[in-house]
This record gives structure tokens, sequence and C-alpha cells, in this order.
């Protein structure tokens, strides 16, 4: 498998203030990988530079093999991104978006045309080609975006929070899009704050905190790996937590409190379920541990800003 | 060399069909109020200046400044517009334009609406019946007025390049053009005024803009003008330089 991005010890640092430190990773041909962190970890730092839009401070960063301080052009040409910021030109049509965004790539006219009709049809958005954008709704505006972000026909799409502040609908339609663009090979790098975005859609994850990788794996693995298999949430308002621990003595398990709720993380058949039934607690959630377990149990429970 | 600039000269083209019309009558009702305004009212007490009725006399100055405005007003408001609030740069960095494509587009697109508003006032003095335009040479202005709006583009974009706000802009107006509109022999003759101020004016791109612009219109061709020629040409290329230089080192880090 080619791989599309490579980082050796990738750096960047404003000033004093180290952003990204040392990551080393590669993104292989035609998978999907995403970025995952609390806001301020790196992501889009990390994202910028791939985009060629910041210029690493230290380390190698190579996008289909070239250096991004030597070839940013040629290596813009071949990237798509639909941008975290509604980024869309306000002073043009639906349609024309997508014209004279190709234009900024040396597509000639009417194969820009042909392309904008054909982005606009895969992404559900004719019948609204000749509005001006601010009519748009905030799910077709981010529709518009990924129109956009494929007219140079890219191989490697860049997706920043795609589904931020969405409604479920378009959120699944654009999961079905970014599946889509999958199906036909096109690699994808996608930074969420949704752990079941990232599940649905990521072949591997990094998560990342104050600048580094702090896991890195199919998310399935890191489930399994950090958190076991099952989790119970229990209330503890009304409950002596020190008798369920006593309680549950002898079985492996993790356990971590947060705010009103304690976590008991655990592999099934570990004698945990009945232990805690013998109990006759009333008030708990049993349910199958998710990614959002061990995003939040590395990146830790307390807030970011 | 790129020609990524007339692609973003293009996008500004395509924004613009879409709002000429109704800046049209504005384009040409404004000169219009102006001259017959300026030029009949005043002419009454002045009568000639240097062999021209007094509207003939600053006619070409007020499509020079017309120029240096409308030149100006689209590379401080209406390029930070793009820059800042709109993002429109931040999306075409992603593509393989480059900033300097940028730079030089929107220059470009601030000579052209320069341009534009000169044109409109060409038309509106061949329209009125007051031999406004006596010469042939007159046609030049249209061109040498995309020049005179590199100039005041390259200018504005120098001073954008360091805008951190809207406001920001109406001292650049108040302080750097509205002198210049004064002191550039549009509604005097400098000739008349103390020695310090002609020397001042002499330092005026809009000046030299009015010296081409008058000088064409009637017909005066002579070798003074290329003097002026190489003001307009030389400031507009300095300014370009420093503003690219100035734009790279703002946007991209």
């Amino acid at each position: 498998m080619a791989i599309i991005v490579s980082a050796r010890n990738l750096a960047k640092r404003y000033g004093d203030l180290e952003v990204v430190r040392g990551l080393n990773f590669d993104v292989v041909g035609g998978e999907c990988f995403g970025f995952l962190g609390p806001n301020g970890a790196g992501k889009t730092t990390t994202i910028r530079m791939i985009q060629c839009l910041s210029e690493p401070s230290g380390g190698l960063l190579e996008v289909f093999g070239m250096d991004v301080r030597k070839y940013p052009r040629k290596i813009k040409a071949r990237i798509g991104v639909a941008p975290q910021d509604d980024l869309l030109d306000v002073d043009l049509k639906v349609r024309e978006n997508l014209t004279i965004y190709a234009r900024y790539f040396g597509i000639p006219d009417i194969e820009a045309n042909r392309r904008a009709d054909e982005s606009l049809e895969f992404l559900q958005l004719k019948e609204k080609s000749g509005e001006k954008v601010d009519k748009l709704s905030g799910g077709m505006r981010r529709r518009l975006l990924i129109a956009r972000a494929m007219i140079n026909q890219p191989q490697l799409l860049i997706f920043d929070e795609p589904t931020t502040g969405l409604d479920p609908q378009a959120r699944h339609l654009i999961w079905a899009k970014v599946r889509d663009f999958k199906e036909r090979g096109v690699t994808i790098i996608l930074t969420t704050h949704y752990m079941e975005e990232a599940s649905q859609l990521c072949d591997r994850i990094a998560i990342m905190d104050r600048g580094v990788f702090i896991a890195e794996g199919r998310p399935a693995d890191l489930v399994q790996e950090y958190v076991g298999q099952e989790v119970v949430e229990i209330r503890t308002n009304h409950i002596d937590t020190n008798a369920i621990v006593e309680r549950l003595h002898g079985c492996d398990y993790i356990t971590e409190t947060y705010a009103d709720t304690m976590y008991i993380f655990f592999r099934e058949g570990c004698g945990v379920m009945p232990k805690l039934v013998e109990m006759g607690l009333s008030n708990y959630i049993h349910r199958l541990a998710t990614l959002e377990d061990v995003f939040l149990k590395l990146t830790g429970r307390e807030l970011k800003e | 060399m790129s020609l990524g600039f007339l692609t973003i000269w293009r996008r500004n083209y395509v924004v613009w069909l879409t709002y000429w019309r109704s800046s049209l009558v504005g384009n040409l009702l404004d000169p219009l109020f102006m001259l017959l305004g300026m030029g009949l009212g005043l002419g009454e007490s002045i009568k000639e200046i240097g062999g021209m009725s007094y509207i003939q006399f600053i006619s070409p100055g007020i499509i020079a400044s017309a120029g240096m405005y409308a030149a100006t007003f689209e590379c401080t408001f209406s390029t930070y517009t793009r820059m800042a609030p709109q993002k429109t740069f931040e999306s075409i960095l992603m593509t393989p334009m480059t900033l300097t494509d940028i730079v030089g587009g929107e220059i470009l697109w601030g000579a052209t609406k320069g341009m534009e508003s000169a044109a409109a006032i060409l038309l509106v003095m061949v329209a009125l019946p007051m031999r406004l335009t006596p010469s042939w040479w007159g046609l030049m202005v249209i061109p040498v007025s995309l020049l005179i709006g590199l100039m005041f583009a390259s200018m504005a974009m120098v001073y954008t390049s360091y805008a951190p706000a809207y406001d920001f802009f109406s001292y650049y107006f108040t302080l750097a053009l509205t002198p210049q509109f004064l002191l550039s022999g549009i509604f005097f003759p400098i000739e008349g005024m103390p020695r310090w101020v002609q020397w001042v004016s002499e330092f005026m791109p809009l000046k030299h803009a009015v010296n081409l612009t008058r000088s064409l219109v009637m017909g005066h061709i002579r070798p003074q003008l290329m003097l002026d020629m190489a003001w307009v040409v030389g400031i507009a290329a300095l300014a370009y330089f420093v503003a690219a230089r100035r734009m790279r080192r703002r946007i991209v880090h």
C-alpha cells in the first residue's frame, strides 16, 4: 500500500509554545485516518501542516512522497479540504462557489462546469445551484464545502470536524458521503470530537493530547486495550461507593469516578455483573464500552478549557 | 511568472457582474454633479485658467481623483473584507494559488475599478456640451487610468497589510488621500502657491496622475509627461513589492 502522508518527529512551535511535539505516523492509501483529541491538542495544527498552510518547525512531513516545505503547490493540487470554519465564498452563488474554486486549480471552464454539476448532484444540492450561499442551512453549507473539496478530484480528502453543529439527519448524510469517497479509493483524514463518528468512519485513529499521540490504532482494538468490553455507570448520589469497591474485591476491573458517576470497566465473565446484581443496585446503566470511554480515560475527564 | 493573478481578478469580476448595474448610477451621477456643481458654480467667478474654462480645468483632475478613490476603496475596505471577516483568501490558499497571485489579482482588480470610474467620467464629459474632450488623446486616459489605479491600489494594499480593523482605514483616507485631493492641482493651479506647497505637491502621487490626465484630455502632449509616467509606474512597482512581502508575512505562518 502506498504511503500518502508520512510524519517523522513532526513539530510546530509558535514562539515558545509547542503545539505539536514530535509526531510519527503514516497514513496509508485508501484508509480513513482520524485525529481525535480535546480542543488545543494540536489536531488542526497538524492538519494545516499536511495542507501546506503552516510550515513545520521541526521534523519531516511528506505528502504523496513530497516534502511539504518544497512542493506546497503540487501537494495542494491533489488534496481536497472541507475546513472546520465555514469558508465558503459568500460573494458567490452556490454553483459559482464550485466553478470559481475549480479555476484556482487551473481546471478549464468546460470541465469546471461539468464537475460542478456532478458534485452538486452527489451532495444533493442541485436545486440550490443559483441560490446565494447565505440562504443555505448549516447542513447544506457543510455539504457545499464537501462538494467544493472534491472539485479537483483529490487523492487525499481532509475533513476537519465535518459534522460539528449538525442535526442527526445531516450528520448521517455526510457520513454516507464520506464512506462513498472511501469506496472510490480516496484516502481520508478526519478530525472530530464525536467518538461515534470516529468509530463509524475511521479505520485507524490517533488520540492526541498536548501535541503528542497518546494512543493510536483501530477503534475496536483501542476499546479492548484501554477499557475492556463493558461498562457499568453508577450514579453515586445516594450510594456508598466504598461498599461497591469492597464487594468487587478479586474481580478484574478498573474504576473511575467523575462528577456524579462512577464508571466500572471490565471484561465479560469476570464476575462483576453478578456481584452488582446481588447488591441490589437499581440506579445503574450497563452498556458496551465505546471509544468515548477510551477518549475520556486517556485525556482526562476534567474540562480542557 | 504565474498568471494566477488573472484567476483571482476573474473571481472579483464574476462578483462585479452581479452588482455593476446598481453601482453604475452612482458612477455616472457623482461626477456629473461634481462637474456641474463645481465647474459651473465656481466657473462663474473663475473665468479661465491657463486658457481653459474652469470646468475644463477641473474635469481631468476629477477623473484622476475618482480613480484614486475607487482603487483605494477596493484595496482597503473590500480587500480587507475578503481577507479578514470572509476568510476568502484562506480558502483560496488551500488551492495551488499563491499569496502573490492573490495580492497581484486584488491590485489589478482595484486598478480595474479605478479605470471603470475614470471611463464613466470620461463618458459624462463626452456627453456634456462644454468641449470637455477636445482631443482624441483623451482616449488614452482609459489605459493610463489603469496605471494610475495600479499605483493607488498597491499603495492601499500596503496599508491594508497592517490593518487590524475597519476603523484603521479612515486615517488613510483622511491623512493620505484628502491632502492629495486638495494639493494636486485639481481645483486650482499649484503654480500659484507658495514654494513649499509646490515642493510637497511634487511628491504627491495624485499630482502626477492629474498632470497625465489633464494633458491627455487637452491634447497637450509634452516630454514632461514621461516623468509623470515614471512616477506612477515607479510608485506602483515599489508599493506592489512591499505589499506582496507584507501580506506574506501577515497571512502565512
